[in-house]
């Protein structure tokens, strides 16, 4: 990865998404990034002589529009271009849908759907400007098959994958490529509730024998972000050691 | 705006213009006021979309954002015209495809509203099933 390499990732201050960022910063990336709150990991990035001025967080709520705008404007200003966003930012809701709230409901859609949209928007104008750029959303498995308990949270992933084939054959032509990952079940916090037996009942059903970890999913999202991609879009990458082959 | 900033604006939105119609004709050595974005220069809405994002880039601005969508302007002019408004702080102007497609519009609403004006068929005795109303549905 060449060092002017700009990032933007959405929530990029813990689990997944800091994952990510943190991959990217060691690469000599530099690297965009808003959560609603600090955490350890922004204040040391924010802080350490290696990552300081290739570093750029802010305190954001992503469904505010308006503050979405400002922020990819900031970044852009900041370092001059933006190569590759991710759309990882998202809420898991779970539930039976008969007994979900209707806030609930509207809260997922906003976060999981519209900001996401929001933000490609954004830094699709961006990347139109620039004639080049990789956009990458943060689907699940939840989007290809189906599980009892994560409707709302299945329909918004299933919306993103939608938005990156009709996206990727919209902004193709300009050099934009837009692509989905679909992370299985992988240690996360998103997981933290299953109980053990849960999760070897996973690792049992799952060809390659266990969950998947951060770095797998990394790996993905590196690749399809970088030039090896260069000729793949449109396409949903599933990372889940076999689990819906 | 002042009126030494007009000429740049007008200089920046033909160099933008020009970038982009040139990437798919590059041929096209120039770009005049009164040329069509969508037919001679052959811009495609993709390109007009690239178009109002490189100004965008460039103006700290997007006079497309409300009211007025860029596929509605149709002369480098009124693109022009749009971003000197923007910036004046004026409402947009209708280019004179969206002033045709406004006259469209109202001539649409005006039909259906003498649809509705029309005397209706006489109404069914109470209690008719809607089922078994005759003449027109609407």
């Amino acid at each position: 990865m060449s060092p002017p390499y700009v990032l933007l990732l959405s929530g990029g201050s813990r689990g997944l998404g800091q994952a990510i960022c943190e991959d990217f910063l060691a690469r000599g990336a530099a690297v965009a990034t808003f959560s609603r709150s600090p955490t350890p990991f922004t204040e040391r990035a924010q802080s350490e002589p290696e990552t300081r001025d290739r570093f750029f967080w802010q305190a954001l709520d992503a469904t505010a529009g308006d503050a979405q705008r400002a922020f990819v404007l900031a970044a852009r200003k900041r370092f001059g271009r933006i190569d590759g966003l991710v759309n990882n930012v998202a809420v898991a809701t779970s539930g039976l849908l008969a007994l979900a709230r209707p806030d609930e409901i509207h809260g997922t859609l906003a976060l999981n759907l519209e900001a996401a949209l929001l933000l490609t928007q954004r830094c699709c104008r961006v990347m139109l400007h620039q004639g080049s750029g990789a956009i990458l959303n943060v689907s699940s498995v939840n989007a290809l098959r189906g599980h009892a308990g994560v409707p709302v949270y299945s329909a918004t992933k299933a919306a993103l994958d939608g938005l990156t084939r009709s996206l990727a054959r919209e902004v193709g032509p300009k050099g934009i490529r837009v692509n989905s990952l679909a992370p299985g079940y992988f240690e996360s916090e998103m997981v933290g509730g299953l109980t053990a037996e849960q999760k070897a009942s996973i690792a049992r059903r799952t060809p390659l024998g266990r969950l998947a970890n951060t770095a797998d999913l990394v790996a993905a999202a590196r690749f399809l972000l970088s030039a090896d991609a260069a000729f793949i879009t449109g396409q949903t990458l599933v990372v889940d050691g076999g689990l819906t082959c | 705006m002042s009126n030494a900033q007009t000429p740049d604006l007008e200089e920046t939105i033909r160099a933008a213009v020009l970038a982009i119609a040139r990437r798919s004709n590059p041929t096209i050595a120039e770009v005049q006021s009164a040329q069509r974005l969508t037919g001679e220069l052959g811009l495609k809405s993709l390109d007009l979309a690239q178009l109002v994002a490189s100004l965008e880039m460039e103006l700290a601005i997007d006079p497309f954002a409300e009211l007025v969508a860029i596929t509605s302007v149709r002369t480098v002019a009124d693109l022009y015209d749009a971003y000197r408004r923007c910036l004046a702080g004026e409402a947009p102007a209708p280019s004179a495809g969206v002033a045709a497609g406004a006259s469209r519009a109202e001539a649409r609403r005006q039909a259906a509203l003498r649809r509705l004006a029309r005397p209706r068929p006489e109404a069914p005795p109470a209690g008719a099933s809607s089922a078994l109303r005759g003449g027109p549905r609407s």
